[in-house]
């Protein structure tokens, strides 16, 4: 790959993980600092600032310019693209109502299709790709009031989901959401979805996007082998 | 998801008054419109518009809103192909770029939205009418 269309092609990656991270509207400061240390600046490229100037103002030329450049890329590296942007979006608790739509958009715009996204979403995640909530509708907030109340009864018992904060040490039940598993899950599947995980999120499978997508493939196969570790120890 | 706005006939930048007098205009949304009148739900609702108003006008732009698509099925108010916008200057097709000014103020262009609403009005009711009168002659 000549080095003029890596560049561009690591900016644009970037911008769409970026765009993740950012899309509902804020970011906050696990993500942040998230961002600022999977995505540190380098002499002569763009920095973080300006990445995060043009998703702010939703500069949808900047965007469209990187979707059909990494939509012109090998299927292979579509598909890990789409594998990056599961990701990105679990990096947070939940998977926002944004974020779910960008998903679905990506994987329409790179023609990876809703059918192979659910699949990949159900690799890492270890649940099924569900629709995205709807926020004009009243029913969704009364069942998002009745969620809430439930993690929170869940956190204070040491179940959440996968925290933010990478530097507190991981629960069990973490460990399990992690690795994508059953917290009943046997020794047999445990493996399975180690040796899976950690084949979606090797370095060599995302190198030609660049820095941010190894970085962040780096921090998450860091957090699935702690994961694996906890529980096989 | 729905354009409440859109649907409730206001701008985003409408204030408590404003969404009250559209809920007494259209009774049939006032549960819908009680979301607007919660600051922090119309915050969380107004964070994911505009996310999704984004990937509307993304997705027309490279070709992916036909009829068939699941986005289309889901969120017709944010479809340019689907739906004029009242109030937003991205809402035609031909719009071009969309500004950050366009979209954080999308208030200043209503009128020129009205007007072109009406002309869409007016064409279809001359359509309307070439077409009763063919019927008649045939």
């Amino acid at each position: 790959m000549p080095q003029e269309h890596r560049e561009k092609l690591e900016n644009c990656v970037k911008l769409l993980l970026l765009w993740v991270a950012a899309s509902d509207g804020k970011l906050e400061e696990a993500e942040l600092e998230f961002i600022s240390s999977q995505f540190p600046d380098r002499a002569g490229t763009i920095t973080n600032d300006e990445f995060l100037a043009v998703i702010r103002s939703a500069d949808l030329e900047s965007i469209e310019k990187a979707i059909r450049m990494v939509a012109a890329e090998s299927r292979e590296l579509r598909l890990a693209f789409i594998d990056m942007a599961v990701a990105m979006s679990l990096v947070d608790r939940d998977i926002a109502v944004a974020e779910n739509h960008i998903l679905r958009f990506y994987a329409d715009a790179l023609h990876v299709g809703l059918g192979n996204l659910e699949k990949r979403f159900q690799a890492i995640a270890g649940r099924p790709f569900e629709n995205p909530g709807d926020p004009s509708d009243p029913q969704w907030w009364l069942q998002r009031q009745g969620k809430s109340v439930e993690s929170e009864e869940n956190e204070t018992k040491g179940q959440g989901g996968p925290s933010t904060g990478s530097n507190s040490p991981m629960s069990i039940a973490q460990a399990h959401s992690v690795l994508g598993v059953r917290l009943n899950a046997n020794h047999d599947d445990i493996e399975k979805a180690y040796e899976n995980l950690a084949s979606i999120f090797e370095v060599g499978r995302v190198e030609a996007m660049g820095e941010a997508a190894v970085s962040l493939a780096n921090s998450r196969f860091k957090k699935i082998q702690q994961a694996y570790w906890l529980l096989k120890g | 998801m729905k354009d409440l706005y859109l649907q409730l006939g206001i701008n985003p930048d409408a204030g408590k008054n404003d969404i009250e007098a559209a809920m007494v205009e259209h009774p049939e949304l006032a549960d819908v419109a009680a979301i607007l009148l919660n600051e922090s739900k119309r915050a969380t609702y107004n964070r994911t518009v505009s996310t999704i108003r984004s990937i509307g006008m993304l997705r027309h732009r490279l070709g992916l809103d036909n009829e068939n698509s699941w986005f289309v099925e889901h969120c017709p108010d944010f479809a340019p192909s689907l739906q004029p916008k009242k109030y937003t200057a991205q809402a035609q097709p031909d719009a071009g770029v969309a500004t950050a000014a366009a979209r954080t103020h999308p208030g200043q262009t209503s009128s020129n939205k009205t007007k072109s609403w009406f002309k869409l009005l007016a064409i279809g009711m001359g359509i309307a009418a070439v077409l009763l009168f063919l019927i008649s002659v045939l």
